[in-house]
């Protein structure tokens, strides 16, 4: 048992890690920092007001406000509160289709703070929806853009794997009406490819408990329901999504010995194999539901791969230039209308984003370009298309990219922690 | 004895600071590497609080805590320079190892677990990673921590609490039998 399958004894290995390697890297260079004292002039001890005052500053005073301004800026607040539902409510709001492309809506991230913040491209604008001292990651928005769900870290330690097991949460978009949607579940990390809203935004399928008792199970979101259980047969769902419709589930299920594409009811019904034994990666259902992007990889070769879900037909898509021992594609992801496809392009020690017709033609790189590392890379299409949103793990930045490769990309603000949502809105009648 | 030394520095002796500064320069250097993760931001941030320490000296109204107090200004020294270094373009130190030692499993095991540990490390925000160095390295209790870093002992333990947790995480996503594929070609 490696030290990572012992949750209480985590914080000594860190300890122990820190120590070691201080022992390497201490810088120490004291002549330098003698040599600018000499220089530098001291303050005189009474320009500081803690040299004359007990200061504690860990404690937080808070000012009194006058009784008479409470209720004024209170009947305000109540005021304001009232014309807003009073405007809001008089308003409708067309929901955007289900699936295809949309107006681009919010951006809705995990931040380094462990909050969910907003973040309006038009504007620059960033509001922090859900915040609090719980530690929540990895939203991830509903079809129609009204509702969000989240994985929040809950105190309960795996025995399986030793991480925190996250819960998954569910919230409108505004941040308004948060609330668990499971319990703890038996799963080491909260990732996006274990979660998966169902086109009509009704359900919420999560995978969890990888190792001894792998689950894939499908919430109602208003919880009318009983969550329903599938038989994973032992493999480690992953990469889920419904196809439209919401009678099947599309996702990729591994254990020790292989990795292969299934599609199974929601019912839990009727699962069948849709790609047989493969080594590779990602996965990216396209928003018709009927093909599925993957890739192969057999140690020197990266390459895309698009199969039928219901024949099992598969097929490579030929890019201009094609896949080579020095140019590995890997994780592709639809446009909304289903013609291009976004993925990452590994060239020698540098990786890039590409775009290219899905049928196959022009590869064209956008973005900048990374040192390759085991770091994630996440992309995907803007609901209308017009853009490419990336994550890179290597260096933490996250870009808005022109998919013609045309104009180049906007950084976003540094605190985005890992992947993003993009809110899908119904384009003005 | 340090405390005298403090006493003395804080009326203009330099003499007495140069003690005080040679005596705390290996910590603090080894506090800012294991924060800044980069040799010379690390070297620039020890001569930056050390220089404000001097500076700031007569300032101080308990000489009992000068260790604190000049940790406190190390850690400040530390964010600014994460701040400011992630405007610009991203840099690694890099360890070089014999490769004329013979490799165990163990040892190739270890070098991925501490390459984890940094990169999970290197993710967390620099409150976290302050809070971390100074319990975990520097072995101060959570309390002390809190009154280093001025912030309520509730909030140090919840940074203690997500740094350890982020961490962990790293270290679990590469563990996971999906991430363990190649998913590159050799470089």
């Amino acid at each position: 048992m490696t030290s990572r399958n012992r949750p209480d004894d985590f914080a000594p290995t860190v300890s122990a890690w820190l120590h070691e390697d201080a022992r390497h890297h201490a810088p120490d260079d004291l002549d330098a920092v003698l040599r600018r004292t000499r220089t530098e002039r001291q303050r005189p001890a009474w320009s500081s007001l803690e040299r004359w005052l007990p200061v504690q500053t860990t404690l937080r005073l808070s000012p009194v406000p006058r009784v008479a301004w409470i209720l004024v800026i209170l009947a305000l607040v109540i005021a304001l509160g009232v014309a807003a539902v009073l405007v809001v409510g008089s308003r409708r709001h067309p929901l955007p289709p289900p699936f295809g492309p949309a107006r681009n809506g919010l951006i809705v991230y995990g931040g380094s703070d462990h909050d969910i913040h907003a973040l309006d491209l038009a504007t620059g604008a960033t509001t922090s929806l859900i915040a609090g001292t719980e530690g929540d990651h990895r939203p991830v928005l509903s079809p129609d853009g009204t509702k969000v769900v989240f994985f929040r870290d809950t105190k309960t330690i795996d025995m399986v794997a030793g991480g925190y097991e996250p819960m998954l949460m569910v919230a409108n978009v505004d941040g308004t009406e948060v609330r668990a949607l499971t319990g703890a579940l038996e799963n080491g990390a909260a990732l996006l490819r274990n979660v998966a809203w169902s086109s009509d935004g009704s359900k919420v399928a999560v995978s969890s408990g990888p190792g001894a008792s792998p689950l894939l199970q499908v919430f109602t979101v208003d919880g009318s329901a009983k969550p329903v259980g599938i038989d994973v047969h032992g493999m480690t769902p992953e990469y889920l999504t419904f196809r439209p419709g919401d009678r099947e589930i599309v996702f990729r299920g591994f254990n020790a010995v292989e990795t292969r594409f299934y599609a199974v009811g929601a019912d839990g019904r009727g699962l069948r194999t849709i790609v047989p034994p493969f080594v590779g990666d990602g996965a990216s259902l396209s928003p018709d539901g009927t093909k599925l992007a993957y890739q192969t990889w057999d140690g020197t070769l990266g390459i895309i791969h698009i199969v039928d879900v219901d024949t099992g037909v598969d097929t490579v898509p030929a890019f201009d230039p094609p896949a080579s021992a020095g140019l590995a594609d890997d994780k592709a992801t639809w446009s909304p209308d289903g013609t291009r496809l976004v993925f990452v392009t590994y060239r020698g020690a540098q990786a890039q984003l590409s775009v290219a017709p899905a049928a196959g033609g022009r590869r064209v790189p956008i973005g900048p370009t990374m040192g390759t590392c085991s770091c994630q890379v996440w992309s995907d299409f803007s609901p209308d298309g017009s853009k490419v949103l990336v994550h890179y793990d290597a260096d933490g930045s996250t870009w808005v990219l022109d998919p013609a490769g045309r104009t180049e990309g906007v950084q976003l603000p540094s605190h985005i922690s890992d992947a993003l949502s993009w809110q899908r809105q119904a384009f003005a009648p | 004895m340090t405390r005298d030394l403090v006493v003395r520095a804080r009326k203009g002796d330099h003499d007495a600071f140069a003690v005080l500064a040679g005596a705390a320069i290996s910590r603090l250097g080894a506090t800012a590497w294991l924060m800044l993760r980069d040799r010379d931001r690390a070297t620039d941030a020890v001569q930056n609080a050390l220089v404000r320490a001097w500076r700031d000296l007569p300032t101080l109204r308990d000489p009992d805590r000068f260790d604190a107090w000049v940790h406190r200004l190390l850690v400040n020294a530390c964010i600014d320079e994460i701040r400011r270094v992630r405007r610009r373009p991203f840099e690694v130190d890099v360890d070089i190892t014999d490769l004329n030692l013979p490799f165990l499993a163990d040892d190739l095991s270890a070098i991925a677990d501490r390459d984890q540990l940094e990169r999970g490390f290197r993710r967390l925000v620099p409150e976290e990673r302050a809070v971390i160095v100074l319990h975990l390295y520097l072995d101060l209790p959570l309390p002390e921590v809190a009154e280093t870093l001025r912030i309520p002992l509730g909030t140090a333990k919840s940074r203690l609490y997500r740094g350890l947790r982020s961490m962990r995480a790293a270290l679990d996503a590469d563990a996971r039998p999906g991430l363990a594929i190649p998913i590159g070609p050799p470089a």
